[in-house]
C-alpha cells in the first residue's frame, strides 16, 4: 500500500494505480476513459489525493497519463477541478503537479499544456 | 444660599450646558463626515459592482465561445472519425482488389501452363502427321489417301499452333495488365494507410483542443461563480450602507443646539 492508503481502481476500461515516490505520490492512469461520468471515479480519487498530500505535507504529485489512450471532455473537467483546488491552497501548503504526457498520443499533445495555466509555477508538464 | 454663591453655581450648570452643546455640536460634525464617507463607499461599491458585472459578461461571452469551439471541436472530431472508419472501409476493399488480381495473375500463369502443353501437344501432333507422310509416301498409291489425311492434320496442327501462340501473346498481355493493376492497388492501399494515420492524428488533436476548451470552460466558471458571489457581497455592503446612512443620531436640528450655545456663551459673559 502506498503513503495514501489509495488502493488500485479498474473499472471499464480504466485502470488506476498509486505508487509511492521520492517526496510524493505517484498515479498512473492507463487504458480508456470515455465512461458517461468519470467525475464519480475521479473526484473522489483527486480529493483522497489532495486532502491526502496536504494532510501528509508531500510536495509532488506526479499523474502518469503515458498510457491513457483516450479521455473525454468530463474526464479533463475533473482533473482541472482537483487542480483549481490547488489553486486555492494556500501558498505554504502548495505542492507540485507533473504530469506525464505522451507525445505519440494526439490528443495530450493539444490539451494538456492548458493545465498548467491553472496554477502557474505549481502544475508542470513533460 | 447667598447671592454670589448661587450666581456661581448657574454659571458652573451654564459651563456644562455650553460644553454639552459642543459636543453635540461634534456629533453633528461627525454624523456629516460619516455620511460624506458612506456616500464614497456606496460610489466605490457601485464602481466596483459594475466591474463585477463586466467580469461576469465576459466571463459568460468567453463561456458562450468556448463553448462554440468545443461543439465544432467536437463535430470535427465526429467527422474526422466518420472519415477514419470510410477510409478503413475502403482500404478493405482495396485489399481484397489486391487478393484477386494475386489470384487473377495465379491463374493466368495456370493457363500459360496449360497453353504450353497444348502447344506440345500440337508440336507432337505435326511430327506425328509428318511421320504418317512419310509412311504413306512409302505404300505408294495405296497411301495416297492416308498422306491426305497426314496433311490435314498437320494442317490442324499449324493451326492449332498459331493460335496458341495468339493465345499466349494475348496471356501475356493480360498477366502485365493485372501486375500493373496490381501494383497500383498496392500503392493506394498504402496510400490510404498512410492517410489513415494522419486521420487518427487529425481525430486525436480536435480531441484535444476540446479537452483543451473544457479546461478554459471549468476556469470561466468558476470566474462566473465568484463575480456573481462578489456581485451578491456588494448588494449587501451597499444595503447595510444604507440603513447605516439612514440611522439619525441626532434628533434635534443643528441650528437650534447653535443658538442655545450661542445664548448661554451670552450669559455666561454678562
Amino acid at each position: 500500500m502506498n503513503k495514501l492508503s489509495i488502493e488500485s481502481i479498474k473499472q471499464d476500461k480504466v485502470t488506476i494505480d498509486t505508487q509511492d515516490i521520492a517526496d510524493g505520490v505517484k498515479i498512473i492512469v492507463s487504458g480508456d476513459i470515455d465512461m458517461q461520468d468519470p467525475s464519480t471515479l475521479l473526484d473522489p480519487l483527486f480529493d483522497k489525493v489532495h486532502n491526502g498530500v496536504l494532510s501528509s505535507g508531500l510536495k509532488t504529485v506526479e499523474l502518469d497519463v503515458t498510457n491513457l489512450t483516450f479521455l473525454n471532455s468530463s474526464g479533463i473537467k475533473a482533473i482541472a477541478k482537483w487542480i483549481m483546488k490547488l489553486a486555492g491552497t494556500e501558498a505554504s501548503k502548495k505542492y507540485q503537479i507533473k504530469i506525464l504526457q505522451n507525445k505519440a498520443i494526439a490528443w495530450q499533445a493539444t490539451s494538456l499544456q492548458t493545465l498548467t495555466f491553472l496554477v502557474p509555477g505549481s502544475v508542470n508538464v513533460v | 444660599m447667598s447671592c454670589e454663591n448661587n450666581n456661581d453655581r448657574i454659571k458652573e450648570i451654564l459651563a456644562s450646558c455650553q460644553k454639552i452643546c459642543a459636543r453635540i455640536l461634534a456629533q453633528y460634525d461627525e454624523d456629516a463626515e460619516r455620511e460624506v464617507i458612506i456616500a464614497q463607499l456606496q460610489g466605490e461599491l457601485n464602481q466596483l459592482g459594475t466591474l463585477s458585472n463586466q467580469i461576469l459578461e465576459n466571463a459568460q461571452q468567453i463561456y458562450g465561445i468556448s463553448e462554440n469551439l468545443a461543439g465544432s471541436a467536437e463535430n470535427g472530431f465526429n467527422l474526422s472519425q466518420q472519415v477514419q472508419s470510410r477510409v478503413t472501409s475502403l482500404a478493405d476493399v482495396i485489399k481484397t482488389s489486391v487478393d484477386d488480381t494475386n489470384r487473377l495473375q495465379m491463374q493466368s500463369e495456370k493457363i500459360n501452363e496449360i497453353l504450353s502443353i497444348m502447344s506440345e501437344i500440337s508440336s507432337t501432333t505435326n511430327v506425328l502427321s509428318i511421320n504418317a507422310s512419310i509412311v504413306a509416301a512409302r505404300y505408294g498409291a495405296k497411301g495416297k489417301e492416308f498422306d491426305v489425311v497426314a496433311r490435314e492434320i498437320r494442317k490442324l496442327s499449324e493451326g492449332t499452333d498459331r493460335s496458341l501462340k495468339d493465345i499466349t501473346a494475348l496471356v501475356n498481355e493480360i498477366k502485365n495488365s493485372i501486375s500493373s493493376v496490381s501494383e497500383k492497388l498496392r500503392k493506394v492501399n498504402q496510400e490510404i494507410l498512410n492517410q489513415n494515420e494522419s486521420i487518427l492524428s487529425v481525430a486525436g488533436a480536435l480531441q484535444g483542443v476540446t479537452l483543451a476548451v473544457e479546461v478554459i470552460r471549468s476556469v470561466t466558471t468558476l470566474s462566473k461563480q465568484n463575480a456573481e458571489s462578489e456581485i451578491q457581497t456588494f448588494k449587501t455592503i451597499e444595503e447595510a450602507l444604507s440603513k447605516l446612512a439612514s440611522c439619525n443620531t441626532t434628533t434635534i436640528p443643528k441650528t437650534e443646539i447653535e443658538e442655545l450655545h450661542h445664548a448661554i456663551d451670552v450669559v455666561i459673559e454678562e
